[in-house]
């Protein structure tokens, strides 16, 4: 199988990203797919694993070397930037995602960015451990960068109910501190991009389920059209959203991402229709009912319809509850794999 | 499923240009529709084995769909069938005998698959609409406290989440139309009023301030309502801050259309299914309450009709006891009476500032004075001795207000 290949990994992801021609499918993971069982195989455990750079790669690199992945991903919450900024985080055990305890921020005009936030230790040990993964893997591999994006950062730190009462009551002040607080993803997708990362993945939960389409068109949509001028230009960025969004991938289509990474919630289909080419579309499995609860035989048959439905980056729609079998992540490395191989 | 007004004339061109019988399968085997009519409703038991066999894959090749060389799965004797798919799931068989040009085949099957995926499309709207509605009515009523698991679960697949802390508003539509005679005499508003209700409700699911979250539905021929979802209720002066922007965006929202007038009130934000019912109810009653008021159009805020409410609020032990004799009194003053409670309500709106009052009033001081010293005779309350009897005098002129709005209802 290997010796058929004639791409690199890391070749192969960009490639398809940017809807180029590949040897197979790519196998791709926007966010984390670090498990319970993966830590126990090389003995990097949360929460260490969230700030500890050598645990961190170590730990993303079993998205490779023990799943069998194109990318190794070592972002694997989305607090790091919020405890650089102040938030108090509760990292918890190892079967649990960190969660915020406080949101720090009462005056949203007087936010500024830090000037030492680079050399702050949750985005210090990130990019140490991006450097680390892009020294082992080269070209092998593909390094998935991740930064929050403003709206995710304005949840972290004004609370979420807070923030989303400030689209109401207080527009203008919103506006304001996302046009300040979009500076940091843009300055740590460049640091990640110089520290070694391939790909970025940029998350920000403007899903439906808590604002309108309507609200991202006219508080979100500028920015985010803003960050891609702005990114990198040679690094393909995925935006990720949870949730339902068909009612905004068409202004999803109009920032410039590269690609969107999408929930399950979403048919295929009908997202395939709305990005109509403009955006490349990553992700789709289910991961409570399909990966953490499902059996392996049922990873396949998802992944098969999703690749039948024409989505050529299938990978799990958001970061994997920790306790995902990983036979059920190997399963859809080897339906992707055994797909591609029946399309030659 | 089968749009026949749409299907047939596309199956009756095809077959003349073919020179063919052309018929749509369904997977049963069931011909369902026919350029033959008389072939309807017969059966085809290789179509059975055919969906049985699940040869329905479509083709993944661009270039073979270019080429318009889209696979026949032929079957016996010069039968011939293609798959009819809609977001991959099989529908029916498009089924003709003998020969027919590869790319009309396949420009036909794209042409009935692009019917068909808009019938479902449209249907699935219409069943989303309805399940809505009917999520809506169910929780709304009687039976909501005794069901709530029930409805939970029934939310849930509907993608609501009920354990998510709820304001019920509702926007009133009363259409606006000339009628005559009293008896419909089918102008076409009826048509009219409906379109213009769905549009609406679209108009509504897509604003600014509605997420996913929010059920939005019509109940009831008038009202449609939307539970609005909040994630928690930390800080409630807040969210109701948030509510009454809201409340007055919709309105503004809606306002502009020509058919119906609009009033728009919300109830309290509630935590349990139980409390929509209740949340619900203190709207209806806002808008009801505007209404008597003299506010038949616009957001309803429960500040400005605070007296009202109260007044209505009243348990019956207070106003039988207190202001019903106190109204028989004024009453029975006649016009007189009626002035003097006007008199001394407008006392007690300007902050018991007798200059101010008469300014108001366009009356001299004196006489106000004079009004004031004849209501204290007629009721035995005097405003001048504190809260409480200008609570009563308040609550007698809002009460006497409200009811003769009523009487003027009925």
């Amino acid at each position: 199988m290997a010796a058929r290949e004639q791409m690199a990994g890391c070749e192969r992801v960009l490639a398809a990203l940017r809807g180029r021609d590949v040897d197979r499918l790519p196998l791709i993971t926007p966010t984390s797919v670090a498990t319970v069982e993966s830590m126990t195989a090389t003995g990097a455990f949360f929460p260490e694993a969230h700030t500890d750079p050598h645990k961190m790669a170590a730990l993303a690199a079993t998205g490779h070397e023990l799943l069998g992945f194109d990318t190794v991903a070592p972002y694997f919450s989305i607090l790091l930037e919020a405890a650089a900024l102040g938030c108090t985080v509760d990292w918890n055990p190892v079967d649990a995602m960190p969660a915020i305890k406080n949101n720090p921020l009462q005056k949203w005009e007087e936010w500024r960015l830090p000037t030492n936030f680079l050399d702050r230790q949750p985005i210090k040990a990130l990019l140490t451990a991006i450097s680390l993964l892009k020294k082992r893997y080269g070209h092998r591999v593909a390094v998935v960068g991740k930064v929050i994006g403003p709206w995710t950062l304005a949840y972290h730190l004004c609370g979420v109910q807070n923030f989303l009462l400030g689209l109401v009551l207080e527009p203008e002040a919103v506006r304001d501190l996302l046009g300040r607080l979009v500076a940091v993803p843009l300055l740590l997708a460049a640091a990640e991009v110089e520290a070694g990362a391939d790909v970025l993945t940029w998350a920000d939960h403007a899903t439906g389920d808590l604002v309108s389409a309507t609200a991202y068109r006219e508080f979100l949509l500028p920015l985010h059209q803003r960050a891609v001028k702005e990114l990198p230009a040679d690094v393909p960025v995925i935006l990720h959203t949870c949730g339902r969004v068909t009612d905004r991938l068409g202004y999803f289509t109009q920032t410039g991402f590269t690609a969107f990474h999408f929930d399950s919630r979403n048919p295929p289909a009908e997202l395939l229709i709305l990005a109509n080419g403009r955006l490349t579309l990553v992700g789709g499995i289910n991961n409570p009912q399909t990966l953490l609860n499902g059996r392996v035989a049922e990873v396949k048959v998802e992944v098969e319809r999703l690749l039948k439905a024409g989505i050529r980056l299938v990978a799990p729609e958001c970061a994997v509850p920790l306790r995902t079998p990983n036979q059920n992540l190997k399963a859809v490395v080897q339906a992707v794999r055994d797909f591609s191989r029946r399309q030659r | 499923m089968l749009q026949q007004e749409l299907i047939q004339p596309l199956l009756d061109r095809a077959a003349a240009t073919g020179r063919v019988v052309i018929e749509i399968i369904n997977p049963d085997g069931v011909v369902i529709a026919s350029s033959d009519p008389g072939r309807v409703h017969s059966l085809r038991p290789e179509v059975q084995e055919l969906t049985a066999a699940g040869l329905y894959c479509r083709p993944v090749s661009s270039s073979e769909v270019d080429a318009g060389a889209t696979p026949v799965i032929p079957a016996k004797d010069e039968n011939h069938f293609l798959p009819l798919t809609v977001n991959e799931q099989l529908v029916a068989w498009l089924g003709w005998q003998g020969s027919f040009p590869g790319e009309t085949a396949a420009l036909l099957q794209a042409s009935l698959e692009g019917v068909l995926a808009a019938a479902r499309r449209r249907d699935e709207q219409y069943y989303t609409t309805r399940e809505e509605e009917a999520l809506l009515s169910a929780l709304l009523g009687r039976e909501a406290a005794s069901r709530a698991e029930e409805l939970k679960l029934r939310a849930l697949n509907a993608g609501y989440d009920l354990n998510l802390p709820r304001a019920v508003i509702v926007l009133r539509l009363e259409p606006k139309e000339n009628r005559y005679f009293n008896i419909n005499l089918h102008l076409g508003y009826d048509v009219t009023r409906e379109q213009l209700k769905s549009e609406i409700l679209e108009h509504v699911k897509g604003d600014l301030y509605i997420t996913a979250q929010d059920l939005v539905a019509f109940y009831s021929e008038d009202y449609l309502v939307i539970c609005k979802a909040f994630l928690d209720t930390d800080n409630l002066p807040r969210l109701y801050q948030a509510m009454d922007v809201i409340g007055k965006h919709l309105y503004d929202l809606v306002s502009g259309n020509h058919l119906f007038a609009v009033q728009v009130a919300y109830g309290s934000i509630v935590k349990e299914i139980a409390g929509l019912r209740r949340s619900y109810q203190e709207a209806v009653e806002l808008i009801s309450l505007g209404a008597a008021c003299g506010k038949s159009n616009g957001f309803i805020d429960a500040d400005t009709i605070l007296f009202e409410a109260l007044a209505c609020a009243l348990p019956g032990r207070l106003t039988s006891r207190y202001l019903e004799p106190l109204l028989q009194k004024v009453e029975a003053a006649g016009e007189e009476g009626i002035q003097l409670l006007e008199t001394v309500e407008a006392f007690i709106d300007n902050n018991m500032n007798i200059k101010q009052t008469a300014e108001q009033l366009y009356l001299h001081r004196n006489t106000v004075t004079n009004r004031l010293e004849r209501i204290k005779q007629l009721t035995g309350l005097d405003p001048a001795t504190g809260f409480r009897a200008i609570f009563w005098l308040k609550m007698l002129a809002v009460y006497r207000r409200l009811g003769r709005l009523h009487q003027h209802e009925d």
